[in-house]
């Protein structure tokens, strides 16, 4: 397809979207990705689960339904390795502490990451049924979920656990206020404070993750495991445009910092991921997190606060090296 | 066989089939209740249903929701199960954890959350009444009456679990996401723990006993239905799974209901309803979901209430209840669409629907269309209006404007039937089969049809009230009724048209549209104007708008099994009730939005009724359709007296005053609380109970103070009475001065001080009395004295009066003298008192006797100075030479008499004198000469009566000369005259106690006769005596009788 028109079409479906679709079309990543347990991190999951919050406004009191497409580990989305023989748990969690617990807001499945109230649960295996097509958690009363003063939301988190295998399920969440179709929570929102998604293999698509800064952030640490050197990622925000960070190889982690600026904090900003057409790495998935100075881990917001960053100055150079 | 296959192709390849529903009620409103999910749902011992909620408890009378408490606060507002204790408590489960109890007593908490801080999903009771709450993730609560609660987790530590069941042995059944666990409880203990085979890895959602059976069924989230004996052991639990309809189905509850139904709520599949068959094995009959609830998808759970409603609760659409399990709604799709219905007929195997386009054939159920017709099997490109399958299966089709079309069994395609090459004949009505005739109904007239080829047109020209016929409708009497348009009521009757109803009657321009028989051979018509009307014999009954029916205009009519006639409307049904008194009418809530099509009804072999209208198919299964004998529950709510509002937790005393009283009450009747009625009545106050009414509240304006019982009744929708009756004392003080004490105490004060006068009072009458008695010795001596002294005067008057009556006595001529003139004569003198003022007077001068009876005025003392005056006047002016005759002698007394007497005006001057009859006898010549003065004589001649009245005056008095007729006779041997004063004619006495009078003395004189003068004397006294009797004598008495 024409680039040109490919890119037409992006922004079309980006204004048209709003967004409780997980990864949003902002953040142009094909896959979320989990793994089985019994999988070796060098598949680009380091602990073989995810969490994502959703929230949704306080006065919004209709159903509320979480949607997983392709949620079993099968058929031709999912990663096999040798041969499908994984489970993947999904639950959904809402009420006292579902958000709020400290131990919810961490990279690592450990302590009471997975609080709060249990509302609904599937262990999903190969079934063919399910190899994508959507199944449907709820309807959930929103007020099921935990009131979350600042967000003036309730949350609601949906924990992704490879429960046994070693393949790679790769899902995409909707938070909709349908059962059978995705129509978006009018003012809803997803987040996470670790993103393991899968990369697409078309070196010209950019991914996107979109962290928060807000006024009490005067440095990020940023963290990828298993980029496999599939490229490079780079920082973009309204003052700073192609600020790369340091990579992570195969089976490995990368840290790097970064210094805020002014401008940058109240907004979000835009960290790409950008693959090489000399790397060309399949299937490659990866890891991402972001914490402030005193370590603690911001947030990625789908939907990105303030909207996608946009650089003010002069580019400098193409985003894409060849 | 090429066109069997090619037939049956075309029939199934079209058949796109009906989508059925019942219809829901929606209570889901900001006015109602404004909570999109509910959880729980109960019905409490005074007939409320609660609801659990995410945002609290409610309870709802059938028309208010209203919010309750339902815990102390601490466990917040959202509600995940709830149970009903026996003593009517209610207890809650909490979305954090925790159980609280809504009893009499009030509010209690059973925050177990540190222990079990999960959803407590289920409760229920066991065998002693000990409460078992299952928590999502953290095992079961048992809560003792007490309120002691203590966890178990024996292998429940790991599992998230979703359902609770306890059996009548205390056998436990806890359905997880690992399957479904047993247990029995021992002594309240969990115990024998174990894993029910079958089931294993399956989330167990939903379990729920099998009425009338050891077995219960057992719903799983995508994992299927399964049917199981409740077992302790293993090897009998015999798990049958219930068949592929409940496979992908996320089972989340199940309700069991009337007639082997259950009703299976599901997560994403909706609303499931089943019935279980003889072979216990349960096949879905619907499926409600999406537009049938509302738009939800989700249901939590079922509810049924006493009177049988189906509640609802949802997960994003509220409470819904099923309203009328009795109509059924299908939408009919063809592979043209929503197909529009111009008539329905049924047959032994289904209907068969005529349509704008098609006519179609589907079964009971109806859940497919089994055959389509159309232009592909010789039907004319038209719309099709009426149908009708005669007795040899030939179905006939009507149609708007190509006429007539038939098909045999052993047809395969519709052949046209000419019955006439006129345009207008070719709209088809209707089709009537009588016999071996088809009668069919056009824009112009009837055309009756035998063995293929028309025999006769009925038009006006023939009797027809109009050319264009609507309906024909046959009866059992053989009566065929016709359906015209704006025109009397007609029938055709041994080939004849007679009418029943004209314009003149009344019934000018309707338009008839449809029949139908009732039980007892009366026939209903429905009209396009002017409601229904029922023939029965020679009764003739309407029913309008004004008498309750939905709408004057009605489309189509048919009676029920129950001779229950239905009507439809434009927007509405009515039910006119076989017993004619009653009208039922069922609008846009019950029915939604629905249009009846004209006379497109039928009832089926299993007496279900089928309307069409407006693209659907109304089913009404008169089965279904009983009486609510569930009487509704009485609850009196409070009092309002004057401004203060009064719970009936409370004692009603009021104090002393004069209140304007409102009891407030409500019975409860979910399946239609606008149609209940109360009757009431104050004991006290009123004398008979109220007449029914919808007011949920009496009001008394004026109450005053005394003792009153409040009663209530309630009737539901049938008239079902409430079974007890609600009642409520109230007392209203009295004043102070109707307290007892006060009463009592003033009874006491007057009590001493009518002692107190008593004892005065008679110390006074005491001493009066010894005063009068002292008074009364004094007056009584006097009084001796005087009455010794009056005695003593009376003796002397009356020895003088004695001595005068001797004077006048001797002055007073012997009896025996009359007797020396005369040989009989007799003389009955009787004064009244002691002197007399009569007197008689006899004389002699020469040959002649003179006798004369006077009575002087008065008696007594002055009767007898007058009697003296004038005996000496009569014996002075009697031997005057110039008085020769009786007449003479009393002018010449009288003359005497008043210058004697009266003397003018003078101050000594006397008015009296005396009345006197004065006869002459001459011894010789017998001759008897009378003059009389205010007396008679009475003369006896030969037996004849003869009465001489004297003149009407008396001698004496004024001093005028007055002239006295003499009357003469002669007499003969015999003959006897009388003479008597006014005193015996005057006297009172005989039966009555009336006087005498001159009839009477006439009388007796008369019965003298034949007597001697002696006997007459005797006969004389003794008839005055008995005459007199006891009565007084008035007056004095002389009376003389003689014979010559």
């Amino acid at each position: 397809m024409n680039p040109y028109i490919l890119g037409i079409c992006s922004l079309f479906l980006v204004v048209a979207s709003h967004a409780q679709q997980v990864p949003a079309l902002d953040e142009n990543i094909p896959y979320l990705v989990t793994f089985g347990k019994s999988a070796d991190s060098d598949w680009g999951d380091d602990d073989h689960s995810q969490v994502f919050f959703f929230s949704v406004p306080h006065d919004y009191h209709a159903p509320v339904y979480f949607r997983v497409y392709d949620p079993d580990c099968g058929g031709e989305v999912d990663e096999m390795n040798q041969e499908f023989n994984s489970l993947t748990r999904f639950t959904v969690y809402g009420g006292a502490e579902c958000y709020s617990n400290p131990d919810a807001q961490q990279t690592d499945p450990k302590g009471n990451f997975d609080s709060g109230s249990l509302l609904a649960t599937k262990t999903f295996g190969g079934q063919e049924k399910y190899d994508q097509q959507w199944y449907t958690f709820g309807p959930f009363n929103p007020s099921s979920g935990e009131y979350i003063k600042k967000f003036d939301a309730y949350v609601f988190k949906i924990i992704c656990e490879g429960v046994k295998g070693d393949d790679g399920n790769l899902y995409r969440y909707f938070m909709s206020t349908r059962a059978e179709e995705n129509v978006e929570v009018e003012g809803g929102n997803a987040f996470t404070y670790e993103y393991t998604f899968r990369l697409h293999a078309d070196y010209r698509q950019i991914s996107h993750v979109y962290p928060f800064i807000d006024d009490e952030v005067i440095s990020l640490e940023q963290s990828n495991f298993d980029w496999d050197n599939d490229g490079y990622i780079r920082i973009v925000s309204v003052v700073s445009w192609n600020e790369d960070v340091k990579t992570s190889k195969d089976d490995e982690w990368a840290h790097s910092a970064y210094k805020v600026k002014d401008e940058e904090r109240g907004k979000s900003v835009d960290i790409q991921f950008v693959k090489t057409f000399d790397t060309n790495v399949n299937n490659n998935n990866v890891v991402f997190s972001v914490r402030n100075q005193y370590g603690e881990l911001l947030p990625f917001f789908v939907v990105p606060i303030g909207g996608i960053p946009q650089f003010k100055g002069k580019a400098t150079s193409t985003p894409i090296r060849r | 066989m090429k066109e069997s296959i090619t037939l049956l192709l075309l029939t199934f390849c079209v058949s796109l089939g009906f989508s059925q529903a019942h219809k829901f009620e929606s209570f889901l409103d900001k006015n109602r209740l404004d909570q999109r999910f509910v959880y729980t749902l109960e019905q409490n011992s005074q007939g409320y249903l609660i609801l659990g909620t995410g945002d609290g408890a409610f309870r709802f009378d059938g028309r208010e929701f209203e919010a309750i408490q339902s815990n102390s606060g601490a466990l917040g507002k959202y509600i995940t199960s709830s149970a009903i204790a026996s003593d009517g408590s209610a207890y809650f489960g909490y979305f954090e954890g925790g159980v609280s109890r809504l009893g009499k007593e009030g509010i209690e908490d059973f925050d177990f959350r540190s222990i079990a801080p999960s959803r407590v999903l289920a409760m229920e009771f066991d065998s002693q009444e000990r409460l078992w709450a299952l928590t999502q993730m953290h095992g079961l609560i048992s809560i003792a009456k007490n309120g002691t609660f203590t966890q178990y987790t024996k292998e429940l530590d790991s599992s998230v679990n979703y359902a609770l069941h306890i059996g009548a042995e205390d056998q436990v059944l806890v359905g997880t996401d690992l399957g479904l666990l047993s247990f029995q409880l021992v002594n309240g203990v969990p115990e024998k723990h174990e894993w029910i085979s079958g089931l294993d890895g399956m989330s167990v959602t939903a379990i729920c006993s099998v009425p009338q059976s050891q077995k219960v069924l057992v719903g799983t989230d995508d994992s299927g239905l399964f049917l199981m004996n409740e077992s302790n052991t293993q090897e009998s639990w015999g798990i049958e799974e219930q068949g592929e309809d409940y496979e992908d189905q996320s089972i989340k509850h199940i309700m069991p209901g009337d007639n082997n139904e259950y009703w299976i709520s599901t997560n994403a599949g909706g609303l499931l309803k089943s019935r279980m068959d003889q072979n216990k094995q349960l096949y879905l009959l619907y499926s409600f979901r999406g537009a049938d609830l509302h738009g939800a998808s989700s249901v939590e759970m079922t509810f049924i209430d006493r009177e049988g409603n189906l509640w609802v609760a949802t997960n994003g659409e509220g409470l819904q209840k099923m309203s009328d399990d009795y109509f059924s709604f299908y939408t009919v799709q063809s592979e043209k669409g929503k197909a529009d219905i111009n008539d329905i007929i049924a047959d032994e195997n289904g209907l068969w629907l005529a349509t704008k386009s098609e006519v179609l054939r589907t079964d009971f159920r109806p859940n497919t269309i089994l055959e389509t017709y159309s232009v592909e099997r010789g039907l004319p490109v038209d719309e099709y209006r009426c149908l009708m399958k005669d007795m040899s299966g030939t179905l006939w089709v009507g149609s708007a404007k190509s006429g007539l079309f038939y098909k045999r069994i052993e047809d395969k395609q519709f052949q046209a039937f000419e019955l006439t090459s006129d345009q207008l004949n070719r709209r088809i009505n209707d089709i009537l089969e009588v016999g071996t005739y088809l009668y069919i109904a056009t824009d112009f007239g009837i055309y009756q049809i035998r063995q293929g080829r028309v025999v006769a047109h009925l038009s006006i020209q023939s009797g027809l009230p109009h050319n264009v016929i609507n309906a024909l409708y046959l009866d059992q009497k053989g009566r065929i009724w016709i359906g015209a348009n704006k025109q009397r009521i007609t029938y055709i009757e041994d080939g004849m048209i007679k009418s029943v109803l004209s314009e003149s009657e009344g019934l000018s321009g309707i338009d008839l549209v449809g029949f139908d028989e009732g039980r007892n051979g009366g026939v209903w018509i429905a009209s396009n104007g002017f409601g229904v009307v029922y023939l029965s014999g020679q009764d003739t009954l309407s029913f309008k708008k004004e008498n309750g029916l939905f709408s004057d205009y009605c489309y189509s009519i048919k009676v029920d099994l129950n001779g229950n006639a239905w009507v439809g409307h434009r927007g509405g049904l009515s039910k006119i009730h076989g017993d004619l008194t009653r009208i039922e009418r069922f609008d846009q809530t019950q029915l939604g939005e629905l249009d009846f099509s004209t006379n497109a009804v039928a009832k089926d072999k299993h007496n279900m009724l089928w309307f069409a209208a407006n693209g659907e198919l109304l089913r009404y299964n008169p089965l279904n359709d009983v009486e609510n004998i569930h009487a509704p529950q009485l609850l009196i709510t409070g009092m309002l007296a004057g401004d203060s509002l009064y719970s009936m937790n409370e004692e009603l005393f009021l104090p002393y005053d004069e209140y304007k009283v409102e009891f407030q009450f409500q019975a409860l009747s979910l399946k239609n609380p606008e149609a209940v009625t109360y009757a009431y009545m104050l004991e006290g106050h009123d004398l008979d109970w109220s007449e029914p009414g919808s007011l949920n509240k009496a009001i008394y304006p004026r109450l005053y103070p005394g003792e009153y019982t409040f009663k209530l009744k309630a009737y539901n929708e049938d008239g079902v009475e409430s079974e007890q009756m609600g009642q409520v004392q109230l007392k209203i003080a009295g004043p102070f001065w109707m307290k007892w004490w006060f009463i009592l105490g003033v009874s006491v004060v007057i009590f001493i001080a009518v002692l107190f006068t008593i004892r005065k009072r008679e110390e006074i009458m005491l001493e009066n009395q010894l005063k009068l008695e002292e008074a009364l010795d004094l007056a009584t001596k006097e009084l001796i004295g005087q009455k010794e002294l009056v005695e003593i005067k009376n003796k002397d008057i009356t020895d003088s009066i004695i001595y005068a009556k001797s004077i006048q006595k001797a002055m007073l001529p012997h009896p025996n003298e009359l007797q020396r003139f005369f040989d009989q004569a007799f003389v009955f003198y009787k004064p009244r008192d002691i002197v007399s003022g009569d007197f008689y007077w006899v004389d002699q001068f020469n040959d002649r006797i003179v006798v004369a009876c006077a009575d002087c005025t008065g008696h007594g003392v002055p009767g007898a100075f007058m009697s003296l005056i004038s005996s000496t006047l009569l014996d002075a002016q009697a031997n005057i030479k110039e008085v020769d005759s009786p007449k003479d002698l009393l002018e010449s007394v009288d003359e005497k008499l008043s210058s004697l007497l009266y003397r003018g005006d003078s101050d000594f001057a006397v008015n009296d004198g005396m009345d006197i009859s004065v006869t002459e006898y001459n011894l010789k010549t017998r001759v008897l000469r009378f003059s009389g003065a205010g007396r008679p004589l009475v003369l006896m001649r030969g037996g004849e009566m003869e009465v001489i009245s004297g003149d009407r005056c008396a001698l004496g008095g004024e001093n005028r000369t007055k002239d006295f007729n003499l009357h003469t006779f002669h007499l003969e041997k015999g003959d006897s005259f009388y003479q008597f004063s006014d005193g015996f004619p005057d006297q009172f006495g005989g039966v009555n106690g009336k006087k005498l009078k001159k009839k009477g003395m006439l009388e007796l004189i008369q019965n003298l006769q034949g007597k001697s003068m002696n006997e007459q004397l005797q006969e004389t006294k003794s008839f005055f005596a008995h005459w007199k009797g006891n009565y007084e004598q008035v007056d004095d008495i002389i009376f003389v009788g003689i014979s010559v």
